[in-house]
């Protein structure tokens, strides 16, 4: 046990010391301060409506509308789209507008057209489909529909009161009744991101310690003092809990400005981003938890991959099997809460299967959706995968760390011998 | 105490690296475990030390089986391994304090080494800015860092300008004195001839060779004659029916197959006005022996 220790203190206290640490930490700290910072800029820069950033024309849309049947429509969509300029054009500018639209993103055009039977077809033609009224098809589509319908009832004698009352347009409140909320649902997919960086990022610092003991020789000095398995431990360890560290004063620095820097009244998105909601005592133990079992699942892996080299520039090739896992763990997990619930199968696949289990478990205690049974199996799971996985890493270690040459089978790693 | 090592035998592959190699040491002082590159010896080291698991064989001290529970034992591998960005004194105490010592200890055991290795003014710089020759008396620190009992150098002079191969050699001796097995393996015959009594002699992972350094050159006899005359002596030297082993710069050797030949010799020499200035009849050196050996095994 005291050597365990000695390597934990060695590793951690050599790992906070590196160049790229202090550099990611303080990187960590400085996008939290901006981050922070930004509500109060905007809030200063629009005179407290956030909204209004966006104010201002500032998009063009032609309309060539070859029915006639449209002459309204301008001032319609200007109504929706305010950051957009209608502006009527002939249909015989249309090809000279198209070739203009492919070199400019602030150009839109809507062709009215209307075949010998009288159907109304409305193309929309923009450079792509992310910016003005071509991110806005819906929106454009409803107008013109409403345009065509007030014109058509006008016809038939319908009464400007029945024609504005045909068109209400029916507000559904949305109340949930589930956990999920705005900032439940943010934090849940922050804490996926971090959980995958925390994973890759203290991992490869793992595998990289081993690589470079093994490829310096200072395993041989080590392992006639320690028993390759304490130093496999130990290692571990010290990566995790410097990992711990680091989050943990981040998370502190992220507390503190929120606090200090995000205005009370802030909103965004109907929630105010002071606030911490989502998080109880109960989900941050748990999601501690599943954190710490989710580095040593795949730290321990990296170990391996870092043991099985002789030199440090074969380190990426070497952990790409790792990598590959928890790549696909880590998008799955992703793909699947951003599904949500209505997926609720894939969900629960993602909470049992061990190596999605730490990405998609924090945004599902964040969002209340997990049930205490559900936990449960999933930390079951989780734990007897990482005694398994500790068991071969530390024979496969114990085996690898002192082979120098060519590079060892796995199926010869893990004989007993 | 004692040390013995019974047919210890690992096999890669289709390749014997070592083959029954089996010594014993009953005394302090240093044992060679002596070959050419490639003939066994660190594999021999490391399952003497239980570090890599022997296919047959067993090491014992004292009767019990070799590991990092029974024996506290030093190891300075071949292939020198420090951490380059660690300073030299944090290193020497991480690596005394994973030999069991409290940090304290680990930390006057340090500095009492540095003191004696010469390396005070580099305690608290990064190793990797240290010269190969204190990087190696680093390695040696760390060798040595919790006292042990029995001491493995695996070929502790490669490497070493002949200033720091002297403070080697004095250490050495030092520890020597101090009553420590040490077990020390080398390819340089004159640094194994300077220090061991008893010895193994590997080669292509058999033993060719073993026991008592001086019994076996005396059992070869004095069987090489050096001259160093004014004139050449080859001539004379036939007429006497000896053959010339090797010319160099300022004397001839000789091989001579008893004493009396040596006698004729010297006696023709005089009698032809060619009296040596120098005139030395010897054992043949370990190298020789070597030699001899690997070729007769080949």
């Amino acid at each position: 046990m005291k050597q365990i220790l000695h390597v934990f203190a060695f590793t951690y206290k050599d790992g906070a010391r590196k160049k790229a640490f202090i550099i990611t930490t303080v990187v960590m700290l400085a996008a939290i301060l901006i981050l922070c910072s930004a509500p109060r800029v905007l809030m200063a820069i629009t005179g407290g409506d956030v909204d209004s950033i966006t104010d201002g024309v500032f998009y063009t849309c032609y309309i060539a509308d070859e029915t006639g049947l449209f002459a309204q429509a301008d001032a319609a969509l200007y109504e929706k789209l305010p950051d957009t300029h209608f502006v009527f054009a002939s249909p015989d500018e249309v090809e000279a507008l198209r070739a203009t639209i492919g070199d400019e993103a602030k150009i839109s055009l809507i062709h009215i057209t209307s075949d010998p039977e009288g159907k109304i077809s409305v193309t929309l033609y923009a450079k792509d489909f992310l910016n003005g009224v071509a991110a806005k098809t819906d929106v454009v589509s409803t107008v013109l529909s409403n345009v065509y319908s007030e014109r058509i009832m006008s016809s038939a004698g319908i009464s400007p009161d029945v024609i504005e009352l045909s068109q209400t347009k029916l507000q559904c409140a949305l109340v949930t009744e589930g956990g999920i909320t705005v900032s439940g649902y943010a934090l849940g997919m922050v804490m996926i991101m971090l959980t995958f960086f925390a994973v890759y990022y203290y991992g490869y610092g793992v595998a990289a310690s081993v690589a470079s003991e093994k490829s310096s020789r200072v395993m041989e000095t080590l392992v006639v003092s320690v028993k390759p398995s304490r130093i496999l431990v130990g290692k571990c360890l010290g990566m995790g809990v410097l990992g711990l560290t680091q989050f943990g004063g981040v998370i502190l620095f992220a507390l503190i400005c929120g606090k200090l820097l995000i205005p009370e009244d802030f909103v965004f998105m109907g929630e105010s981003l002071a606030s911490l909601s989502a998080f109880t005592p109960s989900s941050a133990m748990l999601i501690l938890l599943f954190f710490v079992l989710g580095y040593m699942l795949y730290a321990f892996m990296n170990a391996v991959s870092g043991a099985s080299i002789d030199k440090i520039d074969d380190l990426n090739s070497a952990m790409m099997p790792v990598m590959i896992i928890s790549m696909c763990a880590f998008y799955f997990s992703y793909f699947t809460v951003i599904m949500g619930t209505t997926y609720d199968y894939m969900v629960k696949l993602a909470m049992y299967i061990p190596f999605s289990a730490p990405f998609v478990m924090p945004f599902v205690l964040l969002n209340g959706e997990a049930s205490t049974a559900d936990i449960l199996i999933s930390l079951a799971i989780l734990a007897v995968t990482i005694t398994l996985v500790t068991v071969l890493s530390v024979r496969v270690y114990t085996r690898s760390v002192m082979h120098y040459g060519k590079r060892l089978k796995i199926k010869d790693a893990l004989k007993n011998k | 105490m004692s040390l013995v090592v019974s047919e210890l035998t690992k096999v890669f592959g289709e390749k014997i690296a070592v083959d029954r190699i089996s010594f014993e040491m009953e005394s302090s002082g240093v044992f060679g475990l002596i070959g050419t590159n490639g003939a066994g010896k660190t594999t021999t080291i490391r399952m003497m030390l239980g570090i890599m698991k022997a296919d047959h064989g067993q090491s014992r001290w004292n009767g019990k089986a070799i590991s990092r529970e029974t024996l506290s034992f030093g190891y300075m591998p071949e292939e020198r391994g420090i951490y380059g960005k660690t300073r030299v004194l944090e290193q020497l105490v991480y690596f005394g304090m994973l030999r069991g010592m409290n940090r304290t200890d680990a930390i006057r055991s340090a500095q009492r080494l540095t003191e004696r290795l010469d390396l005070v003014e580099y305690r608290d710089m990064y190793a990797d800015k240290l010269s190969k020759g204190n990087q190696q008396k680093v390695q040696l620190a760390a060798t040595l860092i919790h006292d042990p009992t029995l001491i493995v150098l695996d070929e502790p002079f490669s490497g070493l300008d002949p200033v720091n191969a002297e403070s080697l050699s004095i250490l050495i001796g030092e520890l020597i004195d101090e009553k420590k097995y040490i077990v020390m393996s080398s390819h340089q015959m004159a640094t194994v001839e300077k220090y061991c009594e008893n010895l193994v002699l590997l080669h292509r992972g058999k033993t060719v060779l073993s026991g008592n350094l001086k019994q076996i050159k005396s059992g070869y006899g004095h069987t090489r004659l050096v001259v160093d005359t004014l004139h050449d002596p080859e001539d004379t030297a036939r007429s006497c029916g000896l053959l010339l082993r090797e010319r160099r710069a300022d004397e001839c050797e000789f091989a001579v197959s008893c004493r009396e030949d040596a006698d004729r010799f010297l006696a023709a020499l005089v009698n032809a006005g060619n009296a040596p200035t120098r005139y030395e009849l010897r054992e043949p050196s370990l190298n020789e022996i070597f030699i001899e050996k690997a070729g007769e095994k080949s």
